[in-house]
């Protein structure tokens, strides 16, 4: 194409792409200062090259970065006012009432006191089911469901006056038992439950946690603050005066903590596998004292056939491990055979109860002496 | 008039009548192209070199995978023998100076740190085989200075590439696909240098490093363009993210650090930001995810800038189970209550449990459960 | 290759290839291959420290032009001094020696030539239109002086640099791409098509005006085909300049009139349509040397030793007529262009929005060569040559920056680091974010963001979703959040996090608007209003501060 060969047939100019003239050079003569400037020449285009390529490195890169030190000196804290979340108002429920005081419209199974007196709602009234609890609470759900879970009532209630917030929690937990265990699980250990009307209770710094019949309590504000305290206690009483009265607690439990006066942490409730035994089901107990293995149990049967029952097959399984001290109708005390603790234990109409780990006889007996009178004071 | 005459020719003109060779010749060619145009036209879509209209009717098939999706897969080996635990964490103790203030750790700390983190789970040795392809995904989205939280440590980047490489691997790439401009990013973050220093080879986003990507049972993403380039032939995965906060979703952490393989308009999907970071474990799943607990953002997140939104933590956590290693860190490390956890951990957990099969190795947001965290105190 | 020169005594093989067209060819590959090398090095990190605006700045019309304008030198520009320097001495080597787009004109049109003979020798007579580069030259000096910079326009090194920036560095890229995937496809793993590219590592860049700036070199390379070295001989007003002044040049080419037989043979490769066989003429030689090469009678020669006075036509060919009209043509076209308004302070587009380290407008317009060097080296492809839309003829082709195709990277002052002339003038990193001995003057504002609240997802449509507040990266951010819980019509509560501006913050980087999903016109957009390269564009007032703590 670049005209090699001379014997190359000759194109058409018009379709000709490329040059296909030779290159001639005519010239003759190239005089030495010709050649000596080339030379030169070839020589500064090696120097200019080289030049470009050395200043590579001719920049501060500091000057294309900052420096920590900089940022370190010069820092901005965030300080910027953000406001609070607006929250969904549902319309004609008493925060949209303008003025409140006006009838609420849907407070639930919360008491009436819940707003009013300087509080009114400030987030709506939500319920959450064991499949949608995981909305409300996250990554706790699991355990309140161990609890046997049934349903959550909420609500959030605000303080204008003194900008406090609260949000009270309502577990449904189905039964008493259930929500003893959820709140054992979930109260401060050793804090001092109290039982203030129908609930028992304990105060924390932003409001108080407790369990009222079978429904537990979590009520949490944003600040410490006796108002706070103030109104998570009235919500606790109030709820707990409108329940119709005391069905839910059972009996073992009022017995321990209400008749004999035990503290609230040191009741425990057994559903399954009491003394070991698969027959044995739904005993209370109740330590006695902090120190010591002493422990009251009680435990409501159907009917007194099955009490009595129940009280021959404990008895007669009880022989393999306890030798038997006294045995008088439905009343017997037993010996340990290796931990030489006592065990008495008695029955009564539908009660089975007695003492397990009594130091001695006396005291086994007294103890349970002490559980019957309790137990059957109120019947005539 | 004479006899009526034929027509007289043209003096210049000249007969030459077909031959029967060139006659059958160009009917052969004319069938054979008429022949083939119908056989692509008309034959079944499965036939070899058929050009029939794949598609079906309606609008719809025009949103057609185009390119042919790839799938990605899973990266996790078993766990080593007679470790339970899939949370590995280890703590340092930070030195102060005169003013009370946090230093910065030194690089042998981290090293030491990270070293410890992954051993508690097992050991890289148990992760990485002699000649594995690893690739390790720093969290370089912003062109931030190392300390500011908003990336990933270099120095932990760059001693993760040194253990990978002593434990036998053959190569060890680094990519990301960040937000703003890639180059920028990797320098001004000091990765490019823990890169080079730590002897990987770092993969920016070219034109052509995307391709879509299939993962089955993904809400968002179930086929979707992925920076796929730097994955071929990769043995095994490991993803190295900051513990930063997040004003859209309170907490970018190990899972949300898979949005940066993400290519195309991603920027949708902030729409639904829980369904988009729920999907990444479906998506990807790395043989470890490592938290750098040092340099933890507190406020301003994702993108930080300021010294004083980070807080100076002291842990380096190596996981086997994103959803568990997340939501620990964004109880202890950005010290948030637990009820505030971003919704997306637990919708990942559900949405893997549906779509795995039986025998998968499930994630589990409880790490409260005994057995799942061996902590080291160095 | 041809049949062997039969040299003289003094010629020998060696010496043929150390002669002086040859070394000619050797300076113009060498600088052909330092433009690319400087196009290709211009990119973030592979920038470092090579000078690769130094062509630029050794441009002698460059520099005069920018003298006129603004009356100094900045930085580098004194080395246009180098130029006119040899340009005195040698006359005009630059256009054959030095000058990239000559090369490319040369190469072209020796490529394609395919005349031969008498057809060849007429092409490269002297024409009379090639005054017309002398009448460009005083328009644009004349505005020049005026205080609007319009040499870019047809400067052949701005060209060139404009070109392979906007349209020639992308096509080679996909080209590169396409190579990789076949590659790819031929499972043959190589990484050498990516380090070829020029802007490795990021996605296809894409510049507006992009076809127009193309068209434009594809038309005046073309031409070579017809006329050789068209847009040297005929347009170019660097060339123009140099002619003028290498009326005075010491060295030039003599031709000896004894030796002389008429052959014409001279013109046969002649680039500068000189006139060697008759009065060569002093402004418009390129020194090309090549009619030395083909005399066969020996009777040319470039040397300033026994010159022949009457053989030279020292003055470019423009009658006064001519000139006077250009100047005229020049005197109005300034006030034309400036009281068309669009580059007023109170009259112009938000979309004209300037590089970080700008000066003002008036005189930015003053200094901008339109050499999209700041375009080259912008890693994000948000610096855009401008249209008819952001300035008007004036301003074509300056460097806009256009937030839909990318942002502002936070801590990246490339573009002032390469700006030749100063119209984007010198930034370190401090300055840029307002930090350090910067602190008072606070950060440099590009521009102030806005929402289109109408079209912004939470605002208007219910729908959760705040991009653009994640990717703001002012601390504490420019972009806050009323949040607040809402009903949908589907009756879902959702949390919408509504976001709003905070002005005192705002830089006018533009990744909220590169972030934004309403892709077509986004919610959030960035206009110029707000920047503080001057006065006269500012918005607010002052800047808010805390309100004082004690009063709560």
């Amino acid at each position: 194409m670049f005209g090699k060969s001379k014997k190359k047939k000759k194109v058409d100019p018009a379709n000709r792409v490329f040059n296909d003239r030779p290159r001639k050079i005519f010239r003759h003569y190239i005089g030495r200062s010709e050649v000596g400037f080339s030379v030169f020449f070839v020589v500064f285009t090696a120097v200019m090259g080289g030049w470009f390529i050395l200043q590579r490195d001719n920049y501060n890169p500091g000057d294309r970065d900052i420096s920590m030190d900089i940022l370190l000196a010069q820092q901005v804290e965030d300080h910027l006012w953000e406001p609070p979340l607006q929250r969904w108002v549902e319309p004609g429920s008493h925060a949209a009432v303008a003025g409140g005081g006006a009838p609420v419209a849907s407070i639930g199974i919360f008491p009436a006191s819940t707003v009013g007196n300087g509080w009114e709602e400030s987030s709506r009234m939500e319920e959450f089911d064991s499949n949608t609890l995981a909305n409300k609470i996250n990554g706790q759900e699991t355990q309140y469901k161990a609890y046997g879970f049934k349903r959550l009532h909420f609500i959030g209630v605000a303080n204008p006056a003194e900008t406090l917030e609260l949000n009270v929690y309502l577990y449904d937990m189905d039964s008493f038992q259930n929500a003893l265990g959820i709140f054992a699980a979930r109260r401060t250990a050793g804090a001092k439950v109290e039982k203030r009307g129908g609930a028992y209770l304990h105060m924390t710094e932003v409001g108080a946690l407790g369990i009222v019949d079978k429904y537990y309590f979590e009520i949490a504000g944003d600040t410490p603050s006796p108002t706070i305290q103030q109104h998570a206690l009235r919500i606790m009483e109030d709820f707990a005066a409108a329940q119709t009265g005391g069905g839910a607690v059972p009996s073992g439990f009022s017995l321990l903590v209400d008749g004999m006066g035990l503290d609230f942490g040191s009741v425990e409730y057994q559903p399954v596998d009491v003394f070991q035994y698969a027959f044995c089901k739904d005993f209370w107990f109740g330590k006695k004292s902090a120190e010591g293995k002493e422990q009251y149990f009680v435990h409501q049967a159907a009917s007194p056939e099955e009490a009595a029952t129940l009280i021959g097959q404990i008895l007669e399984e009880h022989q393999w491990d306890y030798a038997v001290v006294s045995r008088e109708g439905n009343r017997a005390v037993l010996q340990h055979n290796f931990l030489k603790t006592y065990f008495s234990i008695e029955q009564r109409d539908a009660f089975v109860f007695g003492v397990d780990q009594a130091p001695d006889t006396v005291d086994a007996a007294q103890s349970l002496e002490a559980l019957a009178a309790k137990l059957f004071e109120s019947v005539a | 008039m004479a006899k009526k005459e034929k027509p007289v020719q043209h003096p210049d003109y000249v007969k030459t009548p077909m031959d029967r060779r060139q006659f059958f010749a160009r009917i052969a060619a004319a069938s054979g192209i008429a022949g083939a145009v119908g056989y692509a036209g008309w034959a079944p879509e499965n036939w070899p070199l058929s050009l029939k209209d794949k598609r079906e009717p309606g609008m719809r098939s025009l949103i057609s995978q185009k390119p042919k999706p790839i799938q990605l897969k899973d990266y996790r080996v078993e766990r080593a023998q007679g470790i339970i635990a899939d949370i590995g964490i280890a703590r340092a103790d930070r030195k102060y100076d005169e003013g009370g203030k946090p230093l910065e750790f030194e690089p042998e700390v981290l090293q030491n740190l990270l070293h410890a983190a992954v051993d508690q789970v097992g050991g890289i040795k148990h992760f990485i085989k002699k000649g594995d392809i690893v690739l390790i995904k720093p969290n370089v989205a912003f062109d931030r200075s190392p300390n500011l939280g908003a990336t990933s440590n270099p120095t932990i980047v760059e001693q993760m590439i040194r253990m990978v490489l002593d434990a036998g691997a053959q190569e060890v790439r680094v990519a990301d696909n960040p937000i703003e401009a890639p180059h920028d990013c990797f320098r001004k973050s000091k990765i490019d240098q823990a890169i080079a220093n730590g002897g990987g080879r770092a993969y920016l986003p070219d034109s052509n490093s995307f391709q879509v990507l299939h993962t089955p049972g993904a809400q968002l993403i179930e086929n979707w363009y992925f920076f796929h380039r730097p994955f071929t032939n990769v043995d095994k995965v490991i993803g190295i993210s900051p513990v930063k906060d997040h004003n859209l979703c309170h907490a970018s952490m190990g899972m949300k650090n898979w949005y940066g393989l993400l290519g195309g308009t991603r920027n949708q999907f902030h729409q639904d930001i829980n369904g988009i970071i729920s999907d990444f474990p479906l998506m990807m799943k790395p043989t470890l995810t490592i938290l750098d607990g040092t340099n933890i953002l507190m406020e301003n997140g994702p993108t930080g800038g300021d010294p004083s939104n980070v807080r100076k933590g002291n842990v380096v956590i190596a996981s086997l189970d994103v959803a568990a290693s997340d939501s620990w860190a964004f109880e202890n490390c950005l010290e948030r209550r637990p009820e505030t956890q971003p919704d997306y951990l637990r919708i990942a957990v559900e949405k893997y449990a549906k779509a795995a099969k039986p025998g998968d190795r499930l994630l589990d947001l409880d790490w409260k459960k005994p057995g799942r965290i061996k902590e080291l105190h160095i | 290759m041809s049949e062997a020169v039969k040299l003289k005594p003094d010629g020998t093989r060696v010496r043929k290839f150390l002669r002086i067209t040859n070394v000619r060819l050797l300076s113009q590959v060498f600088f052909f291959a330092v433009f690319v090398l400087s196009v290709w090095l211009t990119f973030t990190d592979r920038l470092e420290g090579y000078p690769v605006s130094r062509i630029l700045e050794f441009d002698p019309l460059v520099m005069i032009a920018n003298i006129l304008s603004t009356h100094y030198i900045y930085r580098y520009l004194g080395w246009g001094l180098l130029i006119l320097g040899v340009t005195l001495l040698f006359g005009r080597v630059f256009c054959n020696w030095i000058c990239p787009y000559g090369t490319l004109h040369q190469f072209i049109g020796w490529l394609f030539n395919t005349r031969n003979g008498k057809l060849r020798i007429d092409s490269n007579r002297y024409r009379g239109m090639f005054y017309f580069k002398y009448a460009i030259l005083i328009v644009m000096l004349i505005m020049a002086a005026f205080g609007s910079l319009q040499i870019g326009l047809l400067d052949p090194i701005c060209l060139m640099y404009r070109t392979f920036a906007t349209a020639i560095a992308p096509a080679v890229d996909m080209g590169l791409v396409e190579a990789s995937d076949a590659a790819k496809a031929m499972q043959i793993e190589t990484t050498v098509f990516d380090a070829l590219k020029f802007k490795p590592g990021v996605e296809s860049r894409v510049f507006q005006g992009s076809f127009w700036i193309g068209l434009m070199i594809v038309a005046l390379v073309g031409a070579n085909v017809v006329i050789p070295r068209f847009f040297c001989r005929t347009l170019c007003p660097l060339g123009a300049l140099l002619g003028v002044i290498s009326r005075f040049s010491l060295f030039r080419i003599n031709r000896d009139v004894h030796k002389c037989t008429d052959c014409n043979l001279c013109l046969t490769r002649c680039e500068g349509a000189a006139d060697p066989m008759g009065q060569v003429r002093l402004s418009e030689c390129f020194s090309c040397m090549n009619c030395i090469d083909d005399c066969p009678e020996d009777a040319l020669s470039f040397t300033m030793f026994g010159l022949d006075t009457k053989q030279v036509v020292a003055a470019p060919d423009i009658s006064r007529r001519k000139v006077v009209f250009a100047a005229l043509s020049g005197v109005l076209a300034y006030p034309f262009i400036r009281n068309h308004g669009v580059n007023t302070d109170f009259n112009f587009q938000g979309s004209l929005i300037r590089p970080p380290g700008s000066v003002e407008e008036s005189d930015f317009l003053r200094k901008c060569i339109k050499c999209d060097q700041c375009i080259n080296a912008c890693p994000t492809n948000v610096l855009q040559p401008a249209t008819w839309q952001e300035g008007g003829i004036e301003a074509l082709w300056t460097p806009v920056m256009k937030f839909t195709i990318g942002h502002c990277q936070l801590k990246c002052t490339l573009c002032s680091e390469v700006c030749p002339t100063g119209a984007i003038r010198r930034i370190t990193v401090e300055e840029k974010l307002g930090k350090g001995t910067y602190e008072e003057v606070g950060p440099i504002r590009l521009g102030t963001a806005f929402f289109n609240t109408g079209r912004c997802l939470p605002h208007a449509m219910e729908i959760p979703c705040v991009v653009c507040e994640e990717v703001c990266p002012t601390s504490p951010k420019a972009i806050q959040t009323k949040d607040m819980e809402v009903k949908d019509v589907y009756g879902n509560v959702v949390v919408l996090n509504k976001p709003f501006m905070v002005p005192d913050l705002c830089i006018g980087c533009g990744i909220c608007e590169t972030e934004c999903p309403i892709k077509d016109e986004r919610a959030v957009y960035v206009t110029a209003v707000g920047e503080n390269r001057g006065t006269h564009r500012r918005m607010l007032l002052k800047h808010r501060t805390y309100a004082d703590q004690a009063q709560a």
